[in-house]
């Protein structure tokens, strides 16, 4: 698979915008069908095509595993960092509407953190899951 | 009549396919197939949840300032959506210890994996080594 | 509406046909695609059954990770799978029971898309209504998603991230440079 050009320039070419639209479900997520979920496994599937055509070393030098495990751990830590912060402000846990000026806009301002902690915590699950079963090996560890 | 039938043919098939992944569980001893019956079951629970969601003539549960028109249940979307991705999730988390089970046995099918335990256990007693205690119930 | 139930008719029974196939198939390579395949399907299913956003994530989760990490634990693993020794009657005599009692109750069940169907009852107006008022997001499953249930989804993202680290701690390798280092620590897990 190293050597076919086609798959290697298609590659290369189809990476950036598979993350675009990756970030386009993230944040148009309150007004057409989307969201972290779709998201966070979209972003995740252009660093794994890139792992499967250029092998799994040259991904790991592209988005190294120790980055992969922080941002894994701060998806979760944003979501509970959006609870805590409101409650902090005088709020129940994920209660948004005292994070903005108005009601209207603490709602949209929680949802889109929630969502990003959510995309962040999905997406670094999904990459660190593939490069776990693709550099696993098989020899017995006695 | 007709449309009574179809009505809830989909229960029918969604209950036929939750069976069908019940069995790949219960009556195929290779561990990845029942994995993936545990794919199957889930996805046919999915498509349960969602068909009761469903109102005739309904639209997709995304507001339209200019239409006034009745909106699917979103409930059961909610649910669901975060059900697939932790079901995957816990699909690989089985495939980890499918591989782990492979590299210690050698084999993932359960009849000889249940035959290396039993000589296993039998060597033990012969040599008088403490049986360990997984293998006494 | 007839023809959106024949429709919906027509790919369910689909997917019948392709876990009938699942079924007969022996190798480890038809039963992942095969797998991929059900879960599109599935995903065509949801679109007909309005519900969008759970269309995509089978979609993408489905039938696109979950087809990439079966393959890259297919790599390890025997690429047949054997006839099993003993029957397999008694299985599949209580399945085919099992689910003649489940198509026996779902006469008691409500047609499909009755709008007085008791789910649509309770809560779901609610959110329909406070998603236009109260949060001002058009998407309603995002915003009962987050904002009406975010305990619910905070819960699901720990999980995503518990089983994430599960994995890892599965299959990591041991690093062969890091051994003197940790070798205490081997001993203690030795004895425990």
């Amino acid at each position: 698979m190293h050597n076919n050009s086609i798959l290697r320039i298609a590659t290369k070419i189809l990476f950036a915008p598979i993350i675009l639209f990756g970030l386009y479900v993230q944040f148009h997520g309150d007004f057409g069908p989307g969201g972290g979920f779709q998201a966070g496994v979209i972003v995740a599937s252009a660093f794994i095509l890139y792992s499967l055509v250029f092998g799994i070393e040259a991904g790991k030098k592209l988005f190294p595993s120790n980055i992969n495990l922080i941002l894994l751990a701060l998806g979760g830590i944003i979501y509970g960092g959006v609870g805590i912060v409101s409650m902090l402000l005088g709020d129940e846990f994920l209660a948004y509407n005292i994070l903005g000026s108005s009601p209207r806009s603490g709602q949209h301002i929680g949802i889109l953190l929630v969502e990003f902690g959510v995309g962040l915590t999905v997406s670094n699950v999904m990459i660190a899951l593939f490069n776990a079963f693709a550099s696993y090996d098989k020899i017995k560890e006695k | 009549m007709i449309s009574s039938t179809i009505g809830i043919w989909n229960y029918w098939i969604v209950f036929c396919l939750m069976m069908i992944g019940l069995f790949l569980v219960i009556g195929r001893k290779n561990f990845l197939k029942k994995i993936v019956g545990l794919t199957i079951f889930q996805t046919s629970v999915f498509l349960l949840y969602i068909t009761f969601g469903k109102i005739k003539g309904g639209t997709p549960p995304i507001l339209n300032e200019t239409i006034d028109s009745i909106y699917s249940n979103p409930l059961p979307h909610v649910l669901i959506l975060t059900a697939i991705v932790v079901g995957v999730a816990t699909t690989a988390l089985g495939l980890s210890l499918v591989l782990r089970i492979n590299t210690e046995y050698g084999s993932i099918e359960e009849d000889d994996i249940s035959a290396q335990d039993l000589v296993d256990y039998h060597d033990d007693i012969e040599t008088g080594k403490s049986v360990d205690l997984k293998f006494k119930q | 509406m007839i023809s959106e139930l024949l429709i919906n008719a027509f790919l369910v029974t689909i997917m019948l046909s392709i876990a009938i196939a699942l079924i007969k198939t022996r190798t480890v390579i038809f039963t992942v695609i095969l797998t991929s395949a059900y879960s599109l399907v599935a995903a065509l299913m949801f679109i007909t059954l309005d519900a969008v956003d759970v269309a995509f994530t089978e979609a993408s989760v489905g039938a696109g990770i979950s087809t990439i990490l079966f393959l890259a634990a297919m790599a390890y693993l025997p690429k047949k799978e054997e006839e099993s020794i003993s029957s397999e009657f008694i299985p599949a005599l209580s399945c085919i029971i099992l689910g003649g009692i489940l198509i026996w109750c779902s006469y008691d069940l409500p047609e499909i898309g009755q709008v007085t169907a008791p789910i649509h009852q309770h809560i779901a107006p609610e959110y329909i209504r406070g998603s236009k008022e109260d949060i001002g997001i058009p998407n309603i499953v995002t915003s009962v998603l987050a904002s009406y249930r975010g305990y619910d989804t905070f819960g699901e993202t720990i999980v995503v991230f518990t089983a994430g680290v599960a994995v890892l701690a599965l299959l990591q390798k041991k690093d062969p440079t890091k051994k003197n280092k940790s070798q205490p620590k081997q001993k203690i897990r030795k004895n425990a």
